[in-house]
């Protein structure tokens, strides 16, 4: 069978190995000194592909264990050409979430590579697949049925159960080919991945980085704990291109080796998932000159849907802008009652409309009919997907973030619903009520301070209930502190006061 | 070696819950630490032990466990003392 892939290509696994033609040798893919050739990563995940369709995992969505090394890449290709969606899982969540997720989703089977620890998913009803017992091939198969959907992406729940965001090749493709362009990656870009795989920043550290015929490094999780260590991969390596969370790259600001012209290969750094606190930003400008700096906005139900290529002008405001909309992609503000609002300067909720749009959450659809907004645009009603992040457009047309208004909050580029903690938190028998705190911090955006009140009789301490809740929730969930207390302070209508455990956690600091 | 006993210490204060660790307990592979619990780490072990680490031996590598990070204080210290031991009080 041809797989010549032409222009009007449609699926992921097709662009990014489409330089298995065109550049065989060229390295695709480099960890701890051991690379693979685009020719070579084709064959393996051709190989896994047919292991998969040997193993009868041919329609229920396969899991893939993302512990980062060249094998889990192995692994995310072969689902695609197997035509099966993959669900990245965390190897460090707890089982119990870890098994949720499994559930949801309908896996059957988990690919993992060699050195991730199977953490009693021995046990689990799945079958266990190691990436590196599929024999490569060349040979060309197109599955027969081929599903449109590319991976399902979980995200913290507000009540507690995770939700996973189907992400379709028909949203990914169109936002690479805008990404690539954006970040004007090419063929002698070396791109450092330094993101967790389970997030969605894998599709440009991985998909638009291999499209685009760039070399990937890929940094273990621990090293990125370290800047210092980040600083000598993306000096090792001439790295060109690196996406980071704003917590991901204020820490190399701490490397006294980055200011003096350490980084010169470095072309373009780009951030999302959080907002870059300016000054920090200004620090990070300084020390890198000769870098531009892209500001790409969006949650991982779009993925990003705006950019700002930052400008010292940018730099003198207070925030940093998000920009302006992507290829083909729609942004209006709507107020309170649905309505567009067309005036400069005035707060609406963020909304979007464009191929990039997840399709909505798997097996929820009350959430994803909740999350959409019907608006009459121009005499046409269409759906448009509601972030729930508030901004305003200024008089130039460049789009601004304000905040939100829910209980959603950032981590170190990591989301959390308040409410997903409280409400583990409140599952456990000795808790009555759960309140978690948002702290700002200037290096990790948030960090979370929660209180309980316990249930009448129950004696446990605070670090009793944090040990526990380490088994269940991942670890950038975990509250800093967690304090008992008598009771809640209430607002004069008998409201829990928030406002007042925020104060309170805010100066017993961290 | 510096003290494991003050290095154990230290460590499970910068960890929220104060989890049972014991010495081979890999903190960095068990997500036990993160860019917070380092850097208070880092500012445990230099006001316990009076010294500052120089920037290259703040490596991944000395996190592994407590015994390593105990001997990264020992190397920043200067201390040739044989593993595990300590001097008998005269």
């Amino acid at each position: 069978m041809d797989c010549r892939m032409d222009s009007t290509t449609t699926r992921i696994e097709d662009l990014v190995l489409a330089r298995a033609d065109t550049s065989p040798d060229a390295v695709a893919l480099r960890r701890h000194g051991d690379t693979i050739s685009f020719s070579a990563l084709r064959a393996r995940a051709r190989g896994l592909a047919a292991m998969l369709e040997t193993e009868g995992a041919t329609k229920a969505p396969v899991g893939v264990l993302t512990h980062t090394s060249i094998d889990t890449v192995v692994a995310m290709l072969g689902c695609l050409i197997a035509g099966v969606p993959y669900v990245p899982i965390d190897p460090g969540l707890p089982a119990a979430r870890r098994d949720v997720i499994l559930s949801d989703a309908g896996v059957e089977l988990v690919v993992h590579d060699e050195e991730v620890d199977l953490r009693g998913l021995i046990d689990r009803d799945v079958t266990l697949l190691a990436s590196t017992s599929a024999s490569p091939s060349t040979a060309c198969v197109v599955a027969e049925e081929r599903s449109p959907v590319a991976s399902i992406l979980y995200t913290s729940g507000s009540t507690g159960v995770p939700k996973g965001v189907v992400v379709l090749h028909e949203n990914v493709v169109p936002f690479m080919r805008w990404a690539e362009r954006v970040i004007a990656l090419d063929h002698d870009d070396v791109v450092l991945c330094q993101s967790p795989l389970h997030f969605d920043m894998h599709i440009v550290d991985l998909f638009v980085a291999l499209a685009a015929g760039a070399s990937v490094v890929l940094v273990d999780r621990a090293t990125t704990l370290f800047p210092r260590a980040v600083f000598e991969a993306l000096a090792a390596n001439r790295v060109t291109f690196v996406l980071g969370v704003p917590s991901s790259l204020i820490g190399l600001l701490r490397v006294p080796a980055l200011g003096a012209a350490g980084l010169p290969a470095l072309r373009t750094i780009a951030y999302g998932g959080e907002e870059f606190p300016v000054a920090q930003l200004r620090a990070l400008a300084a020390l890198v000159p000769h870098a531009r700096i892209i500001n790409m906005y969006g949650p991982v139900e779009t993925n990003a849907v705006t950019a700002l290529v930052v400008t010292r002008e940018h730099l003198e405001l207070a925030r940093v802008p998000i920009g302006r909309p992507a290829e083909s992609t729609s942004i209006i503000l709507i107020d309170d009652d649905g309505a567009i609002i067309d005036q400069p300067e005035v707060e609406g909720e963020i909304a979007v409309h464009g191929p990039s749009v997840s399709p909505g959450y798997l097996n929820d659809p009350e959430l994803t009919r909740a999350s959409r907004a019907v608006v009459d645009h121009g005499g046409t009603r269409t759906e448009y997907y509601r972030t729930g992040d508030y901004g305003h457009r200024d008089v130039e047309g460049l789009l601004h973030f304000r905040g939100r208004r829910d209980q959603r909050v950032k981590t170190r580029g990591y989301r959390v619903e308040l409410g997903d903690l409280e409400a583990t938190l409140e599952r456990h028998g000795a808790v009555e009520l759960a309140v978690v705190v948002p702290v700002p911090h200037e290096e990790h955006t948030n960090v979370l301070h929660a209180f309980v009140t316990l249930s009448p009789e129950e004696l446990i301490t605070g670090d009793e209930l944090l040990r526990w809740l380490r088994s269940a929730v991942p670890s950038f969930m975990l509250p800093r502190r967690l304090d008992v207390r008598p009771s809640m302070p209430r607002t004069a209508s008998g409201k829990i006061d928030r406002q007042a455990l925020l104060s309170e956690a805010a100066n017993q600091g961290s | 070696m510096a003290q494991l006993d003050v290095v154990m210490r230290v460590v499970r204060e910068a960890i929220p819950g104060q989890p049972d660790i014991d010495q081979e307990t890999d903190l960095l592979a068990a997500g036990l630490i993160d860019s917070l619990s380092i850097i208070e780490i880092v500012n445990g072990l230099e006001g316990e032990f009076n010294f500052s680490f120089p920037d290259e031996a703040l490596v991944p590598e000395i996190f592994t466990n407590i015994g390593s990070l105990a001997e990264a204080v020992d190397a920043a210290l200067g201390d040739a003392a044989p593993k595990g031991g300590r001097e008998p009080a005269a």
